[in-house]
């Protein structure tokens, strides 16, 4: 172990530009689809550019391209911050960022072109999911490592929930996207309602752990940080993480509520639905409270701004996912625009907002600024985003409670009140203003991209100095009885 | 679901909420509470040495 | 220079304990949930009626999946008064042993096809696929007009139906040795229509007829 080293914040700064050009395409994909639903003229007859297809680009650009690169960016960040040492393996580290790259950029080129699972969340066919897999394990391999050459000896929580992040999704898309080729088509081992029942435990997980643990793994060092005080409770966070991590796997089946599943797993579903409000409300609330004593920041500073907000989406859409997996609540919201309106307000509202803040703090830090380059391009994005999750999401509220009626409503006589299709037509002007919002947040991230290239001038220019690991000089022998470790395990 | 599977999925819920139960209160030992004050001091001052020159850390 | 890091050894297994422990923790849902339906799906067969499907609804439904109709259209209808009302008896399990992947969808941005075999003629159904709102004016639907441009290719089809034989659909010999001609000279628009006109018309078992909540 050298006596001084320097932080690897070159591939952080690298997947900092993936995520910031793949926020705008996966953003940019998502109007056009929500242009097409309100005017299908849009889809120009041309295959690869029709709704059905690019769907699926939409989800995989915004989440694995988008969130996948933050997530990986920040991990390596944060894992070395908090350990004190330099990233391990730094030639695997660059494999692992040119090859999740070149993953999702073949995901992207194929799926317009029919060449997909069809899987939700899964699409990608079975060539580019062995991609994933060997880039997933190398990520891994390169995380764990570096917790090991740790220096502090407790492994800080935020690193805990990276982990669960890797361990969890490496086991779900294995699972779920075993298969057996043909061509590139390739048909799953599993079918109908195993299918089905694999689908959900993954997409729900991908959620869980994706698209959750990931991004508190990110809140847990960046909100302290931003906040420039402690976290308001170690101790709440290490028994939210347990909670969490344990409880999301039983409750996919709640995706499947009133379907062709076994009454007694979609029970189990809705239970444990309920049950995780109380790991989701308490990382939330820890997040939160974390701010005390520093609420002025929120006049100030835009990131803080961020994450505070995403804080409060975090809380508000998790309450909302365990409220709508109440079977009765289901049968109304399921297969409407409410479902689309949660999962926004948990995108655009929880992920996104929680990635820009953190972006916004680890930017200049991983780029050797002192800020970034401008304070009122932060300030523009946050209100644009902001107005823009919230019209797109009350939007789809309206059109899903709208559906939901419509679709339920009978006539004294017992007969349907409405067709199909008046469900349509009534929610259409709502797809409009989903467009404007979208348009929006959108809009924010060209800003944010633009606000990224100007803090990187040093570094495009290869002006930056590797910025020292601090590195104590003498370390004084601990004592054994001092230091338990952090595992309940242990305990 | 076979009434076997139903004690064995019981178990696992029991199981797992006892050891929810023993985190929370391992969690919550005084013992613990100079560590975790550091730690939770971590993220905030992770640039300096002050963090590896707290008690606790290192 | 060793001394101070002496400890690293026993970090080393912390960190590694941490990933154990994670993975036997999200570990435990998913078994409790998919095994037995896993164990049941290896143990009862299809319902009767229900038969694997023939090469040109293979291939229709492929077409289906390729292009992503279940972005916008469900294959289950739940077990709700409203739902049985507007589309029929509910689905069942057995219905869909045979879709890989399943096809109950997430979404209705159009109405559910679990059952929509039969509902309208394949004149509809081609006029639908091709122009939409020539048929249905307000549907925010795309059209499918390249469909009619490609033809099946049946060796293709029976590359298909060997896989799924591989993962145990009983196809017979014939059936794949039959397959080029059942789908010689159609287009992927037949295809796809031999498939929709299917969809639940052939597949309605005895046991969803009997006590609908």
């Amino acid at each position: 172990m050298p006596r001084t080293e320097s932080y690897n914040d070159h591939v952080v700064r690298l997947f900092l530009l993936a995520a910031a050009v793949w926020g705008v395409i996966g953003m940019a994909i998502g109007v056009l689809a929500a242009a097409q639903l309100a005017w299908p003229a849009l889809n120009f007859d041309v295959s690869w550019l029709t709704f059905s297809r690019i769907r699926a680009n939409h989800t995989f650009g915004v989440i694995f391209a988008f969130g996948g690169s933050a997530l990986m960016g920040t991990c390596y960040y944060v894992a070395q911050r908090t350990g004190h040492t330099r990233l391990a393996f730094g030639r695997l580290a660059m494999f692992t960022f040119w090859g999740w790259q070149a993953a999702v950029l073949l995901a992207m080129a194929t799926m317009p072109f029919g060449i997909t699972q069809q899987k939700e969340y899964a699409e990608p066919e079975w060539f580019i999911d062995l991609l994933i897999a060997v880039v997933w394990v190398s990520f891994g391999v390169v995380f764990f490592a570096t917790l090991a050459r740790r220096r502090i000896r407790h492994i800080y929580v935020a690193n805990w929930y990276y982990g669960a992040f890797i361990i969890a999704v490496g086991l779900l898309h294995i699972v779920n996207n075993l298969a057996v080729p043909v061509s590139l088509k390739s048909y799953p081992i599993y079918s109908g309602v195993v299918d089905a029942m694999v689908q959900w435990w993954y997409g729900h997980n991908a959620v869980a752990f994706f698209l959750t643990a990931g991004f508190l793994g990110m809140m847990y060092y960046f909100v302290p940080r931003q906040a420039q005080q402690p976290l308001w409770s170690y101790r709440f966070s290490i028994v939210n993480f347990w909670a969490l991590i344990s409880v999301y796997m039983w409750a996919g089946s709640h995706h499947l509520l009133y379907s062709a599943l076994p009454d007694w797993v979609q029970s189990v579903g809705m239970a444990f639905s309920l049950v995780l409000l109380m790991p989701s409300l308490g990382s939330a609330a820890n997040g939160l409270l974390t701010f005390n004593g520093s609420w002025d920041k929120l006049k100030t500073d835009p990131a803080a701004k961020f994450m505070v907000l995403a804080l409060v989406f975090y809380a508000a859409s998790t309450f909302e996912g365990s409220m709508l997996a109440i079977k009765s609540a289901n049968s109304l919201s399921h297969y409407t625009d409410w479902t689309v309106a949660h999962v926004h307000s948990g995108s655009i509202g929880w992920v996104a907002m929680i990635t820009i803040g953190s972006l916004y703090a680890m930017a200049p830090r991983a780029l050797d600024r002192p800020a970034m380059h401008s304070h009122r391009a932060m300030e523009l994005h946050f209100w644009m985003h902001t107005a823009g999750l919230l019209l797109y999401v009350v939007a789809m509220w309206a059109a899903g409670v709208t559906e939901g009626l419509m679709w339920r409503a009978t006539n004294p006589d017992g007969s349907l009140t409405y067709s199909f299709l008046a469900s349509l037509i009534a929610v259409k002007p709502y797809y409009a203003i989903r467009l404007l919002g979208g348009l929006l947040v959108l809009g924010g991230m060209v800003v944010m991209a633009w606000n990224l290239w100007h803090t990187a001038a040093a570094a495009r220019a290869k002006l930056i100095k590797p910025i020292l690991v601090p590195i104590p000089e003498v370390i004084p022998e601990p004592a054994e009885n001092q230091f338990p470790a952090p595992l309940p395990a242990r305990g | 679901m076979s009434a076997a599977w139903g004690h064995v999925v019981g178990i696992v819920i029991l199981l797992m909420m006892l050891s929810f139960i023993g985190i929370w209160i391992w969690a919550w030992l005084p013992f613990h509470k100079k560590n975790f004050d550091a730690l939770a001091r971590l993220p905030a001052r992770d640039d300096t040495r002050a963090a590896l020159d707290e008690g606790g850390l290192q | 220079m060793a001394l101070p890091y002496k400890h690293f050894e026993a970090i080393e297994k912390h960190a590694g304990l941490l990933a154990v422990l994670i993975a036997v923790m999200v570990s435990l849902g998913g078994l409790a949930e998919i095994t037995p339906l896993f164990i049941k799906a290896h143990t009862v067969e299809a319902a009767p009626g229900i038969e694997p499907y023939d090469a040109l609804r293979l291939a229709g439904k492929d077409v289906y999946v390729r292009e992503g109709c279940h972005v916008c259209h469900s294959q289950m209808i739940r077990t709700l008064r409203f739902e049985t009302q507007r589309y029929g008896d509910y689905s069942v399990a057995s219905e869909s042993v045979y879709d890989r992947p399943f096809q109950w969808g997430s979404k209705r941005t159009g109405p559910d096809l679990a059952r929509v075999g039969g509902k309208y003629s394949d004149e509809w159904q081609r006029l639908h696929l091709l122009k939409p709102q020539q048929v249905v004016p307000e549907s925010n639907m795309p059209a499918y007009p390249w469909l009619q441009d490609e033809v099946i290719d049946g060796e293709d089809i029976q590359a298909r139906m060997r896989a799924l034989r591989f993962l145990g659909d009983p196809y017979t010999d014939q059936d794949i040795e039959g397959a080029p001609a059942a789908v010689a000279d159609k287009t992927e628009l037949d295809a796809l229509i031999a498939y929709l006109q299917g969809l639940g018309a052939k597949n309605v078992p005895a046991a969803a007829k009997e006590g609908a909540p």
